[in-house]
């Protein structure tokens, strides 16, 4: 499965807590209605908690949410 | 749905019918699209549009008598189109004519006998299509010398022959039964040869004689020249499906002039008189002006009254078959989901059509087979039926009047008024036990119509048997309904639950003494009313002893709009829902010239309306102006008074539980509290975002309540924001927050429904 990249912003002004640590982008794993991509993400490298920015889960996450319910 | 069902539907919507100018015409001229074009000024696509579908254009353009002008719905408004003269016009004027690309010749003998405007057509026809006929005739042009310029007969021959006509002056054939042996059809084009050869037509429909391969215009019949035309056109179609051995009379039943079932509306259409001619026509001015005349005669009623019907940019007809072909869909996208949850389910489209067309049944017998198929997109209702589940279960109530152990009335308000005003539920029920001289009981609970209109048949069964088993402990008291939707849920889900609204009881009892006093108000009638003419009548009736002056849009009563929540379109498709509250809101304050409140008699349309700024009323905020309760969120101005939120409508309706539980029945309030406090404030921002994304304030409580207990949140070091996620069930929250001296202030708030997987 190939890493989908949706954001280019730099995200290392944002730090995970309690890890203090600053998010880097990995691949994570979204899942929906049976669906299951793998999306490049800002998360932390030492306890894998992830971001997921306004614009992106009202833009195109929930395109995508809406193409797979009417699939 | 199946096919048939389908085939009904489309029957039943008539907007591709064919305007009656067209119909009409023997040859089905396009004058809509012909009166387009010239209205504007493009002459040479005018013409196309003639030469489309006219046999030998240059001489049918300027012989056409106008048959149409009989059936032109602008006949009684100023006078019929004046097609001749157009027609006439745009041959004149048109410099450019779309050329002739006849197909390979099919090398069959064809013989048309006799000449003039049946001959000519005929002949035009056939070598379109590659039957290269040859005109028996010494006059091919009979009968139009003097009606045509010499130059234009000329010119026509000569189109005509290089289209592969032959034209010769005598004729070989002497015995009409053995133009087999020399031809594979022989065409009679004269009423003079019809008799001559003793011609006797057989049928009318495809013009064949006692000789089969021979077909004749008719001996009797006095033709007009359009229908001489079409005669020949209708020969041409007869020698081809003769020479093709296909079906010679199938599927022509509408093949010369027929009644079209096209409605159009003309009430907003005013008189305009036709524009005179000189000698030689018209000029280009009024040539233009007459055909603007036209009043493109279309169906479109129902779409014309409806924001959805109107979003989807098409008609009935068309969504008909997009519904079914959405249901046939195995692998793919279901690409009218939306189309089908974006009804409002309210009716209007089926007052409004002439055939009667209820999209409301289409949408909701879809939404029903999407549940039953498992494929109805799973955010589509979610939070309405949330919304129903809460207020069935930390909402409802249903009791005895204190002291009593069964209910000859029982006062049902619905699940929006104890939501939205759960001070009038008080008053009202409170109203009700003083009028009333037998036992009024309390039932609130949600009457299933969120189920309903989510196509959710099991949902709503199992909410009709709590119902109607709650309503048989309470004694089968008679129903006093309070929300005009769920007195319709009643009759159409629990007929045999006897009901009356609350407006028939303020007929019988008396108007409450203190009553808001308003003079001109402009009236909603909810869309549930719709065939209910007693409640909207008692409504009527109670504003006039009320002394309101009730002005009424023009669609009101039978024909009144929804508010833009029916249907549960306000969740599916949020930003169609406002386009119909501001669109009603328009309609009604367009109906005065003054500007005037609006009175309703629906919660969930008072706020629907009120949400778009304008000034809304409750009828029963004018009713119970001095209800004095902890209840009232409002104490002033019930005009005015702000949208109830989300969350709010739901803490309301526990607030209003226990206040009745304690205060009429005397219950102590349990310790635990059925709503958890709020734990955090909010920026103006993140408030209006939390309305808009429908997040309620416990969902941002467990979040918090995760951060607290986890320490799991992100910083960001440019905004020193924090944010922070929880997935109670099939949501994930998110919140952007500030923390000090321990509380919590949320800055934004955001969701998704993808799940994620955490990497480790």
């Amino acid at each position: 499965m190939s890493t989908l990249k949706v954001l280019s912003d730099d995200f290392s002004q944002w730090v995970c807590e309690p890890c203090n640590t600053p998010l880097t982008l990995a691949p994570v794993d979204l899942v929906y209605l049976d669906s299951k991509f793998s999306v490049e993400l800002p998360t932390c490298p030492d306890c894998g908690q992830v971001l997921i920015p306004e614009e992106l889960a009202l833009g195109k996450m929930a395109e995508v949410e809406h193409l797979l319910e009417d699939k | 749905m199946e096919q048939h069902e389908l085939r009904q539907w489309e029957a039943q919507c008539t907007q591709e019918e064919a305007p009656h100018c067209r119909s009409r015409c023997p040859l089905h001229i396009d004058v809509r699209s012909f009166c387009q074009k010239m209205s504007v000024g493009k002459f040479n696509d005018a013409w196309a549009v003639l030469c489309k579908s006219m046999p030998v254009p240059q001489i049918t353009a300027r012989i056409c008598d106008g048959e149409c002008m009989e059936r032109c719905l602008r006949k009684e408004l100023g006078g019929s189109i004046n097609m001749p003269e157009l027609e006439k016009f745009c041959a004149e004027h048109a410099t450019r004519t779309p050329p002739v690309r006849p197909l390979p010749s099919k090398g069959k003998h064809i013989a048309i006998l006799g000449g003039g405007l049946t001959a000519l057509a005929a002949a035009w026809d056939l070598a379109k299509k590659g039957f290269s006929p040859t005109v028996q005739s010494s006059i091919p042009f009979d009968g139009l010398e003097g009606r045509v310029a010499t130059t234009l007969l000329t010119e026509t021959q000569q189109a005509l022959e290089k289209m592969g006509v032959t034209f010769t002056a005598t004729s070989s054939l002497t015995d009409i039964s053995a133009a087999y042996e020399e031809w594979d059809t022989v065409l009679i084009a004269t009423e003079q040869l019809a008799t001559k050869y003793n011609c006797t037509v057989t049928d009318d429909l495809t013009l064949q004689t006692t000789v089969q391969n021979v077909f004749s215009i008719p001996q009797e019949k006095v033709l007009s020249p359009i229908e001489h035309v079409a005669a020949g056109r209708k020969l041409a179609l007869s020698a081809e499906r003769y020479i093709q051995q296909v079906s010679l009379n199938a599927g022509r039943d509408t093949e010369g002039a027929y009644q079209s079932q096209l409605s159009t509306s003309l009430t907003s259409v005013s008189s305009l008189p036709s524009l005179p001619f000189g000698e030689a026509g018209y000029d280009e001015t009024s040539a233009m002006l007459e055909a603007g005349r036209c009043i493109q005669c279309e169906c479109m009623q129902c779409v014309d009254n409806c924001v959805y019907l109107k979003e989807f940019k098409s008609y009935p007809k068309v969504y008909a078959r997009q519904i079914y072909n959405n249901a046939a869909i195995v692998m793919g996208t279901r690409h009218a989901n939306t189309l089908i949850n974006s009804c409002m389910l309210c009716g209007l489209c089926e007052e409004i059509c002439p055939e009667d067309f209820a999209v409301q049944d289409l949408c909701l017998s879809s939404r029903q087979e999407m549940v039953e198929k498992g494929t109805m997109p799973p955010s589509a209702h979610e939070f309405a039926l949330q919304d129903m589940e809460f207020a069935n279960t930390k909402g409802a109530l249903a009791k005895n009047a204190p002291d009593t152990t069964t209910s000859t009335y029982a006062f049902f308000p619905g699940c929006q008024l104890p939501a939205i005003s759960p001070h009038l539920v008080e008053a009202t029920y409170a109203f009700l036990q003083d009028s009333l001289n037998e036992s009024v009981g309390l039932f609130i609970h949600c009457c299933g119509a969120p189920a309903h209109w989510a196509g959710q048949k099991e949902l709503s069964s199992a909410n009709c048997a709590v119902i109607e088993e709650e309503w048989k402990l309470l004694g089968k008291p008679e129903i006093i309904t309070g929300c005009p939707t769920c007195a319709s849920m009643f009759a159409e889900l629990l007929p045999h639950i006897p009901t009356r609204s609350l407006w028939s009881i303020f007929e019988e009892t008396g108007l409450p003494e203190n009553t808001l006093k308003k003079h001109n108000l402009v009236l909603h009638d909810p869309c549930s009313t719709r065939h209910d003419e007693p409640m909207r009548t008692h409504v009527r009736s109670i504003a006039k002893k009320l002394d309101i002056d009730m002005a009424e849009p023009h669609l009101s009563g039978v024909l009144t709009e929804c508010c833009g929540y029916g249907g549960l379109l306000d969740n599916v498709n949020p930003k169609l829902a406002r386009k119909a509250s501001d669109n009603r809101v328009q309609n009604l304050s367009n109906c005065t010239e003054e500007e005037r409140e609006i009175l309703t008699y629906c919660a969930m349309c008072r706020d629907m309306l009120a949400r778009t700024g304008k000034r809304t009323l409750h009828l029963l905020d004018v009713l119970f102006a001095n209800a004095k309760s902890s209840l009232r969120c409002c104490k002033t101005d019930p005009a005015g008074a702000p949208v109830t939120g989300h969350s709010d409508r739901r803490e309301n309706r526990v607030r209003l539980k226990e206040h009745l539980l304690s205060t009429v029945w005397g219950q102590e309030l349990s310790s635990e509290k059925a709503t958890p406090d709020t734990l955090f404030s909010l920026t103006e921002d993140a408030a209006k975002n939390m309305e808009e994304r429908r997040i309620l304030k416990n969902d941002l409580n467990k979040v918090i309540a995760h951060v607290e207990a986890t320490g799991k949140r992100i910083f960001d070091t440019t905004s020193q924001h924090y944010v922070a996620s929880f997935r109670p069930v099939n949501v994930t929250y998110w919140i952007e927050f500030t923390k000090k001296d321990g509380t919590y202030l949320i800055h934004n708030t955001w969701s998704h429904r993808m799940q994620i997987i955490t990497p480790r």
